[in-house]
């Protein structure tokens, strides 16, 4: 019987489990109670009051206390899925931080930068060899044998490959904290503790959001103090994520999943109301999981980056990448697009950056071609978009048409729809995205929807009502004057309606197998 | 201010350019976090956890009912209420049995045809048929009846051979979906289910989690049309009659194709079974269970065999035949109790797949039924006197 409140914890990956039977019995009995890293299971539930417990009813002084007693959750969290990995990491995290003590201690720029290159070169070995290397191996497998040379290796099969949860992420971090201390812009972490904890946090461990050191580090210097205000927010932010995911995100993958997995099936317009039960389903899934994520870290004391701030209310694509995956763009920003050179030379030189910025970012969500082409797409539509702002900007009466009512509603229209577009291309197969274009671009006649469209209209109604109501500024405004007790039976009613609304059997979070 | 204007107002404020460009973004997520006070913050948590709690109470005692949990069941106990309630005086005959009984037994057609003598009043026939129900199922429907305070005056049991059997896929506990348990059925969880630990422990958790462990029975009778097709179990109840009865299909009497394809297709299930058939103690410990429950209560108890096509009759074996009627010969010698074998009482085009009725075929039945229920059960008559 799964052990839950909020949905059913199945762990998502066979391979997984054949790797647990061989784990020592303390790992085995750990899984049994923490079967999936997910926030909406009954049973990590269970675990946050456990840890929330202790680390609050340890004393404020005793501030070292509470992180290590946070880095041993966290630990146990990652470990409960895979001991193996949860030692990896805790391997390499160590390593960055010698790494970075290192570099605290060099004064030479250039030995500086030998340490840096180390660790980046670490991280992302790490990272290529568990993420990279079924792709391209197999990639060179096809290439070499199209050329009609023998490979000499078996081509492998990327459902054996076990990819730890939340790789990428942790890497970035990692990454960025290097760079920042060999540049000085932050000093390094002399507490063994802090820095584990700052990569370790279990909120932002599997999915983000990507963390700054600068930014968190500096948090757990400070004693942290019970805020109900805080601790207000806190479960405001984990309500709405569960509201987001369960009634939303798992409820939409209902819709698109069947429609993504086997388009040639289906006809025309139901290919492209999947697509919009698709972008609504990627965004609910990860700003669910970030809203969560943040709402965790709240109620420990700590604040995580801002991850998502109504994207699909975005006039332009560019505005749209300062609104998703803030912490991921920004990150692609300062370390990607800036020491590629940014905006600072020609035009072309300019649009370069951006491309090679955008598929680096699109390499980032998965080893496929897929993901590729995503970061492409996007890459092209944010060229588009300088160009044609360069455009406007010159013709008064054309930016006039495109800053009035009418203008700003088809430029978010427009800029949803081509997002929406690029995220049939965000999949691991090809060759299904490739066939969902085609049945969107010729009219066809297939299977329907498998649950009534009307279910999907009101969701994506209350979705948009969502954005307006907050983007309008209504929301502040409306939340500011609701008494206490009304808010908390919202808080209530939401969380109801989110287990009413959760399918049968939950999905795992997109973002996680990044 | 009007409601258009409203919107007016704040689609103006939406998709106006903001100076700031993306930086806007961060003052309206801070905005919307800010709060007046730390008081507000604590009230605010404090009437989240008492608003959740009452919400779980009120659920834990709404999920409870049989209305909500097993709406197939509630539905019919419902509305025996009322007719009971409706018709003083009268001898309630509750028939208990499986599909064939929801779909064959139409009270109505013998309420439009009954003699209506003061003097003797007529049996009030309602049919509380469980899509599936064996013996098992007969039970704990009459021991549900029961607790709800329902005093029948006659209990008619189905008489089904095939439900007899209670091996591999036609084991009957299998076919009871655990979300429509409820508390009074843990008796018969412990008595009958082959692993009435997990059962229990599964009733356990849907009672713990009221709205998470129950939402697809709440969802399906909210909005059913968010489940998916496989996920629907309405359609168990949705067009019951005021009388307990479900329509079956509706097809015209006579010779039709539909009804040589769904013969067909039963036959490919019923065939292998009959050839294995045997008969249960399960199933018989069920039955004689019954029977001992209602006239515990007072009741009198008969059994009742639905008819069978020609067809359909021909898939039992001369063999299985005469152990079938041996048993039932024996059972009702045994506990002393009639049976009414109305096995041949229709035309076979009466019958859609060789065993359930037609729409007609359930209202051409019941006449028949009714003055046989009269005249088979004639004290009950005399005890519903006013």
């Amino acid at each position: 019987m799964p052990l839950t409140l909020l949905a059913d914890a199945q762990s998502p990956i066979t391979a997984e489990a054949t790797a647990l039977q061989s784990a020592p019995q303390y790992f085995q009995w750990l899984h049994s109670w923490l079967p999936a890293p997910f926030f909406h299971t009954q049973a990590f539930l269970l675990f946050f009051a456990a840890v929330f417990c202790l680390y609050w009813m340890i004393p404020r002084r005793w501030q070292m206390t509470r992180i290590c007693v946070l880095v041993v959750a966290s630990f146990h969290f990652y470990a409960a899925w895979s001991y193996e990995l949860a030692f990896l990491v805790l391997g390499t995290t160590f390593a960055d931080y010698l790494f970075g003590r290192t570099m605290n201690l060099i004064e030479g720029k250039r030995w500086r930068f030998a340490v840096m290159l180390t660790s980046i070169t670490m991280n992302l070995g790490i990272l290529c060899y568990f993420k990279y290397r079924g792709f391209f191996l197999n990639e060179l497998f096809d290439g070499l044998t199209r050329l009609g040379y023998h490979p000499g290796y078996q081509k492998l099969d990327p459902l054996s490959l076990f990819i730890p949860f939340g790789i990428s992420f942790y890497t970035f971090e990692a990454i960025s904290y290097a760079v920042d201390v060999y540049k000085r812009k932050i000093p390094a972490e002399k507490s063994l503790p802090r820095f584990l904890l700052f990569i370790l946090f279990f909120p932002h461990l599997v999915a983000g959001p990507i963390v700054r050191a600068g930014d968190f580090l500096r948090q757990t210097h400070r004693p942290k103090r019970w805020n109900w205000l805080r601790a207000q927010v806190g479960v405001q932010l984990f309500l709405m994520g569960a509201f987001k995911k369960m009634a939303i995100a798992d409820r939409m993958a209902q819709f698109c999943d069947p429609v993504i997995s086997n388009p040639e099936a289906y006809g025309t317009g139901t290919c492209w109301l999947a697509v919009l039960a698709y972008a609504i389903r990627i965004y609910c899934d990860f700003s669910g999981y970030s809203d969560m994520a943040l709402g965790l870290a709240h109620l420990l004391g700590y604040k995580l980056t801002n991850n998502f701030a109504m994207p699909y209310s975005s006039m332009n694509v560019t505005e749209f990448w300062r609104r998703w995956h803030i912490s991921l763009s920004s990150w692609l920003r300062d370390y990607v697009f800036i020491p590629l050179g940014g905006s600072r030379g020609s035009r072309l030189f300019t649009y370069r950056n951006l491309m090679l910025t955008m598929i680096l970012g699109g390499l980032w969500h998965g080893a496929a071609w897929g993901y590729i082409l995503w970061g492409v797409a996007h890459g092209l539509m944010l060229v588009i978009h300088k160009q044609f702002k360069d455009f406007c900007e010159v013709r008064p009466r054309l930016d006039a048409v495109f800053s009035s009512k009418v203008g700003t509603l088809w430029r978010v229209s427009f800029t949803f729809f081509c997002v929406s577009l690029c995220w049939v291309l965000f999949q691991p197969d090809l060759s299904k995205a490739l066939q969902m274009y085609g049945q969107l671009f010729s009219v066809h006649k297939g299977l329907a929807l498998p649950l009534a469209n009307k279910s999907l209209w009101v969701l994506a109604i209350f979705v948009l009502f969502c954005h307006v109501l907050v983007r309008s500024g209504a929301w502040a405004k409306i939340y500011a004057r609701l008494p206490a007790p009304v808010l908390g039976t919202g808080y209530a009613v939401c969380l109801c309606t989110a287990m009413l609304l959760a399918p049968d059997a939950g999905t795992t979070f997109i973002y996680f197998t990044f | 201010m009007t409601l258009v204007g409203t919107i007016r107002i704040n689609l103006a404020r939406l998709f106006r350019p903001s100076a700031a460009g993306g930086k806007s973004t961060r003052s309206i997520t801070v905005r919307s976090q800010r709060l007046p006070s730390r008081r507000k913050g604590r009230a605010t948590v404090f009437s989240f956890v008492a608003a959740l709690l009452a919400i779980h109470a009120l659920m834990f005692v709404v999920s409870a009912d049989a209305r909500v949990r097993d709406p197939e069941y509630g539905r019919r106990a419902a509305s025996l209420r009322e007719r009971i309630a409706e018709n003083p005086g009268r001898p309630v005959t509750v028939v208990l049995g499986s599909s064939r009984v929801a779909m064959g037994i139409r009270p109505t057609a013998w309420e439009d045809v009954r003699p209506a003598d003061a003097t003797h009043p007529d049996p009030l026939i309602f049919n509380m048929g469980l899509i599936g129900s064996g013996p098992v199922m007969e039970l704990m429907t009459l021991r549900r009846l029961y607790a709800d305070g329902f005093r029948p005056d006659v209990v008619l049991l189905e008489f089904w051979p095939p439900f007899l059997h209670q091996e591999g896929v036609w084991t009957e506990t299998n076919r009871i979906a655990t979300d429509r348990l409820i508390e009074r059925d843990r008796q018969i969880v412990r008595e009958y289910f082959p692993d009435p630990e997990r059962v229990e422990r599964d009733m356990d958790w849907r009672r713990r989690n009221p709205i998470f462990a129950n939402r697809e029975r709440l969802l399906v009778q909210i909005l059913s049309r968010w489940l998916l097709p496989e996920k629907r179990t309405d359609w168990l109840w949705d067009d019951l009659d005021t009388w307990g009865w479900k329509p079956g299909n509706d097809m015209e009497h006579g010779l039709s194709s539909m009804r040589s394809d769904a013969h067909a297709r039963c036959a490919e299930i019923y065939k292998p079974l009959f050839a294995t058939h045997k008969i249960s103690p399960i199933a018989e410990q069920a039955c004689r269970e019954s029977v001992a429950l209602a006239r515990q209560h007072g009741a009198t108890v008969g059994f009742v065999f639905l008819p069978e096509s020609s067809e359909f009759r021909q898939l039992y074996s001369p063999e299985l035949n005469q152990v079938v009627r041996a048993y039932l010969d024996r059972l009702c010698s045994e506990l002393d109790i009639p049976v009414i074998d109305s096995r041949e009482w229709v035309d076979d085009g009466f019958i859609v797949d060789g065993f359930h009725l037609s729409r007609v075929g359930a209202a051409e039945y019941t006449r028949k039924l009714g003055p046989s229920v009269a005249a088979t059960f004639p004290k009950a008559r005399e005890r519903g006197k006013p």
